[in-house]
């Protein structure tokens, strides 16, 4: 026989419990209409500030995940950024997709261009969309997706990561043959004007693979 | 309360003036006036609980934000009081399937006949002096009786979803039922005992000079908990919640079925509260002092609204015991309990009349 | 009899087994507080039963490989409840045929382990009751960690369910009766807190016998640290258990700069605790919620308990930016130093907490039907405990006194006062007894120490190395004993990172707990094991 009297308390003491929250004000912050501060340290989406860039690569060498890489600058699209001299000149393009906002990045960087912003509201219909270019990258303007692939003809594998892995060796070969035809460019065994028509036509067939893989995911 | 009085008097007379003009200028039979009074009595009382019960719906599911410490149902119109008309919308606009190899007539009829039962015994229930649709003599049995059919359907609409789960769940639920509406019963007869009549108005207005639930304070108490337990409320709601196998015997059933048996828990819970008001809790009377104050149906809604408001807080504090347990409680303590009660007041049945 | 201070030098047991197994073992050698062993492949099995039942090593920590590239290195390590020491067992196998004696007629604990080891490097058991892949499906070919395993396309998409999900396999193996019933719950199921299959045999409302299949979200963290530099797996290692990742990575970063030989500075370990004991705190709210959502306590101390943790999670926001998954810890101490005002607000919601723990236990403990739903159920008694392989509170609540933090000390829980909660029955009311316990010990923990943290730097910048060596560390997970050991052989990235994680013990004692019990009971005993998971399944 169980004690009555403690099996009575038992089961008022649950009551008094949740009754207590009867007269308390609630705990509930009603976003989207309010949103919670932020402290100082919070780790949001990356921000970039290019003119204190050297091109080094150190961040590109520290994210776990691939995220960032060197690209060609605005300025000088036709830049050979394999060669350590002229790789100074290179800039940073980043693919919000694969960042895991763990920051290795920003510690690495010597001269502290990378910073983590406040913003954590991404929404994007494309994964195609969140590939930046530096200029992006760094919120100074916003491309379409013709002058975005033809910013990222040189990296290996921002372009073809944006895809979700599908179409994957058709992006490393166009990429790789860019830079090919680059070289060739530039130690001149081939014309400037040789040179252009080769990479117009890469970027075609980039910008083809690219609308074909949107087409698909969306219908 | 005579304005109160006056008002109600004398919209009824303008309905009944109303109806007799239809009947005199359409020719219409004599001996047809009389049940076409009590059909209008019925639709006016259902209206007006239909207000009342999405009242109840929607306050429920704020007084459960506030026992969690958080905001609940503000985004539809402005304190989310439009919830339940979005709710029954959604439900309604849903497609209707039934499995194929089920049984269509049964699972056609189920949720309607459910709806038809819970509502039913509404028809009985005094809310106030002159304020019911029909008074018969044995209102208190035939509200019981409506309430125990309940264990029968439950089991015909389990078999109907041709599910072994839903049929399991289904044996269970009715189980459960059958184990609670025994003590429930028992209470309530002890009640009879102390007004010898079960005439639900007698019984009201027998509690004039004091409520019943100071002279049966152990049949209210088992009368509340084995009405938890009947009307398969939380905490005790194991058919339903079952989170082993299915959700139990409404698995299969879909759109405007399944907004039937919301809708029809919710008048159980109404008729099952507004007993228990009536039997121990003074029906339409108000406590002593400020009892003039209001009109009494108002006095009678208040004391369902706050027992409800106990059910919910109930539900919010409890685990949920499994079958096994829950029969055990059911048949081991509160069957014993409330025979114990009922010998108890025909021993000392003298002096408690003597009270009343 | 040998005393304490005999029992805790490993010098002891090494000379023990070379008199009794002289000519089997090949080398003998004591790295730390490891007694390692080099034995012959055919009598690994007799050197771990004479271990076992003599020496009084209770349970295998983990069970792991290395791929040498001409041989597989098989390692054993055991542990002891009343010593430091860990015995190391190792052996070399042939490659093309790697055959070894399993340990699961006498030691049960080994039989997820071994399916493991079969799973990743093909390594086969003889004597083991269920060799079959752990992870991967059954028609999965080839062996992942091996070093020269090449990935094949697998039909993910036109393969649904394979013969060995079905029940038609199932009935053949385990050979139903007429009335009972096969039933797969999961891999979606809400009492189940995670993705994992439960098959269950039932005899109408009777559980016969129960197993966990597990897999589903198997990523691979072993063989992609393999690919990535010391300092970028910390990330990697965050997402293991993603409720308490916290420990994960600190003991990650605890284990290289043991390889590294890297002493983190004084300050950096009292924030390094100071956290660790938080994060026990907030693991062990949300096993509490999750059991009580379980049971049926509709969500109130569900809420509660989130609230609870909002604050925790604002702390942890304003120390290193993230709530969820941190990456704090760095080689060589921690990424970033307290900010202002942080130890007040520590305090007031250590406070806070305080306060709200009787409505906790009004809640939980003080409920009749509470105590109905979970006194004997699920019951461990001790010796099956410890046979199981059961780790953490699961053990301690059977009577077994047992924490790393008391055994082998790490960080300062040396320098630190508290006790070890353990509860008698064994089963879910005891786990919740412990698991509140730990709680209180943890805020006893934190305001003994959050006073004195020494001012001085937080952190030692460590240059990358190319490490030649191996290093093996343990430390008390919320849900029990987890260790980590790094293989080094003068990379910039590991050539073998092994984990082990306690949910996994855990898990692969609910067999012993679904013997005969009415269905109804399995949401209260899965909800008890404490479950996360992405630790499970790497």
């Amino acid at each position: 026989m169980t004690n009555p009297i403690r099996v009575i308390i038992r089961m008022l003491r649950p009551l008094k419990a949740t009754g207590k929250y009867l007269v308390k004000k609630p705990f509930t912050v009603m976003y989207p209409y309010e949103k919670l501060k932020v402290a100082d340290r919070f780790r949001g989406v990356l921000y970039y500030e290019i003119e204190k860039c050297i091109g080094c690569g150190l961040c590109v060498r520290a994210c776990p995940n691939k995220t960032l890489e060197l690209v060609a600058p605005p300025e000088n699209p036709d830049l050979d950024i394999t060669n350590p001299k002229e790789r100074i000149k290179a800039r940073i393009a980043f693919d919000l997709g694969h960042c895991l906002y763990c920051n290795l990045c920003v510690e690495a960087c010597p001269k502290s261009c990378l910073h983590p912003s406040h913003e954590y509201e991404v929404m994007s219909l494309d994964r195609f969309d969140l590939v930046m270019a530096p200029e992006e990258f760094a919120r100074r303007k916003k491309l379409s997706m013709e002058e975005r692939v033809s910013r990222l003809l040189d990296s290996q594998y921002l372009l073809g990561a944006s895809l979700g892995g599908h179409y994957e060796e058709e992006i490393n070969s166009i990429t790789s043959e860019y830079r090919e035809v680059k070289k060739k460019m530039i130690k001149n065994e081939i014309s400037y004007d040789e040179y252009s028509a080769k990479r117009k036509e890469l970027l075609q067939k980039a910008i083809n693979i690219i609308k074909r893989y949107n087409e698909e995911v969306h219908k | 309360m005579s304005w109160f009085d006056d008002m109600i008097s004398s919209s009824w007379e303008f309905i009944v003036s109303i109806i007799l003009t239809v009947f005199h200028v359409l020719n219409i039979p004599d001996w047809l006036l009389d049940p076409v009074l009590i059909l209008t009595k019925v639709i006016i009382l259902l209206l007006l609980f239909s207000l009342d019960l999405l009242m109840i719906v929607w306050y429920e599911r704020k007084l459960i934000g506030r026992f969690h410490n958080r905001r609940s149902v503000t985004e539809t119109g402005k304190f989310g009081l439009l919830q339940n008309i979005a709710d029954f919308v959604k439900l309604m606009i849903k497609e209707d399937i039934i499995p194929k190899k089920a049984d269509k007539f049964l699972h056609n009829l189920v949720p309607a006949l459910f709806m038809f039962l819970a509502m039913v015994p509404l028809v009985v229930i005094p809310f106030g002096p002159n304020l019911w649709a029909a008074n018969i003599e044995t209102s208190l049995i035939f509200v019981v009786a409506m309430l125990s059919m309940t264990p029968g359907l439950i089991l015909l609409g389990g078999w109907a979803g041709n599910n072994k789960f839903s049929a399991i769940g289904a044996f269970r639920s009715g189980l459960q039922m059958v184990a609670y509406e025994l003590p429930m019963a028992i209470a309530a007869m002890s009640v009879v005992l102390l007004t010898n009549s079960l005439n639900l108005v007698t019984i009201s207005t027998a509690q004039q000079r004091i409520w019943f639930i100071a002279l049966q304070p152990i049949g209210f108490l088992i009368f509340l908990v084995t009405s938890v337990m009947a009307l398969e409320r939380m905490p005790f709601d194991l058919p339903e919640a079952e989170a082993e196998i299915v959700a139990g015997w409404k698995t299969e059933f879909g759109s405007l079925k399944f907004g039937l048996f919301m809708g029809a828990e919710y008048v159980h819970v109404f008729v099952v509260l507004s007993l228990t008001t009536i039997l121990f809790l003074g029906g339409w009377y108000g406590p002593p002092v400020i009892g003039p104050l209001l009109p009494p149906v108002v006095w009678f809604l208040i004391k369902v609204h706050l027992l409800f408001i106990f059910y919910v807080w109930v539900r919010l504090s409890y685990p949920r015991p499994r079958l096994d347990q829950l029969l055990r409680i059911g048949w081991r303590w509160l069957f014993p309990l409330a025979l114990l009660n009922l010998i108890v007041t025909a021993l000392l049945h003298p002096y408690l009349v003597a009270l009343i | 009899m040998a005393t304490k201070e005999v029992l805790a030098n490993p010098e002891y047991y090494l000379t023990e087994t070379k008199n009794k197994f002289g000519d089997v073992i090949e080398e003998t050698k004591v790295v730390g507080n490891q007694a390692v062993v080099y034995v012959k492949s055919s009598s690994v099995a007799k050197v771990a039963r004479w271990a076992k039942e003599e020496m009084n090593f209770k349970q295998p920590i983990w069970l792991t490989a290395i791929d040498n590239k001409d041989n597989l290195e098989l390692v054993y390590f055991f542990n002891h409840f009343g010593s430091p020491v860990i015995y190391t067992i190792r052996s070399f196998l042939d490659r093309d045929n790697p055959v070894v004696e399993s340990l699961t007629s006498f030691w049960p604990a080994a039989n997820w382990l071994e399916r493991e080891m079969y799973d990743m490097f093909g390594i086969k058991f003889e004597g083991h009751p269920n060799l079959r892949r752990l992870y991967l499906p059954d028609d999965w070919e080839g062996y992942p960690l091996r070093k020269d395993y090449v990935p094949k396309e697998y039909p993910w998409k036109e393969r649904v369910e394979s013969y060995y999900d079905s029940n038609e396999y199932y009935k053949e193996h385990f050979k139903l009766a007429d009335n009972e019933m096969l039933i797969h719950m999961g891999p979606q199921h809400p009492i189940l807190h995670g993705t994992w299959k439960l098959m269950v045999r039932v005899r109408g409302d009777t559980i016969v016998e129960g197993w966990p299949e597990i897999g589903y979200i198997h990523r691979g963290t072993e063989k992609l640290a393999e690919g990535l530099r010391y300092e970028q797996i910390i990330p990697l290692t965050d997402r293991l258990c993603y409720v308490s990742s916290m420990s994960w990575h600190t003991l990650y970063t605890m284990t290289v700069e043991k390889l590294f030989g890297v002493e983190p500075p004084i300050r950096a370990q009292y924030i390094r605790t100071i956290v660790l004991e938080m994060q026990r705190i907030v693991s062990h709210i949300i096993w509490l919620i999750a059991l009580a959502a379980d049971i049926g306590t509709y969500h109130s101390l569900f809420l509660y308990g989130l609230r609870e943790r909002e604050k925790f999670l604002d702390l942890f926001e304003q120390i290193c930016g993230a709530r969820l998954t941190y990456t704090y810890s760095r080689i060589g101490g921690v990424a970033k130093d307290i900010p202002d005002g942080w130890i007040e607000k520590l305090k007031e919601t250590l406070a806070d907490l305080e306060r709200h723990m009787p409505e906790y236990r009004d809640l939980m403990e003080g409920s009749e039907l509470f105590h109905m739903r979970t006194r004997n159920v699920g019951t461990l008694s001790r010796e099956t405990a410890i046979e199981a392989g059961a780790r953490g509170p699961m053990l301690r609540a059977s009577n077994v006194s047992y924490d790393v933090r008391k055994i082998d000390p790490y960080l300062l829980y040396g320098d630190v006062d508290f006790d070890i909660a353990t509860a008698k029955d064994g089963d879910v009311y005891s786990r919740y007894l412990v698991r509140m316990g730990e709680v209180e010990e943890s805020i006893r923990i934190i305001q003994q120490l959050i006073d004195k943290i020494p001012s001085g730097e937080y952190r030692k910048k460590v240059s990358p190395k190319k490490p030649v060596g191996e290093a093996f560390v343990r430390t008390e997970d919320p849900r029990g004993e987890s260790a980590m050991f790094i293989v080094g052989r003068g990379t910039f990235n590991p050539y073998r990172l092994m984990i082990a994680t306690p949910a996994y013990m855990n898990l692969s004692t609910i067999p012993y707990m679904l013997k005969n019990v009415p269905f109804a009971d399995v949401a209260a005993i899965v909800a008890s094991v404490d479950l996360c998971m992405g630790e499970i399944d790497k």
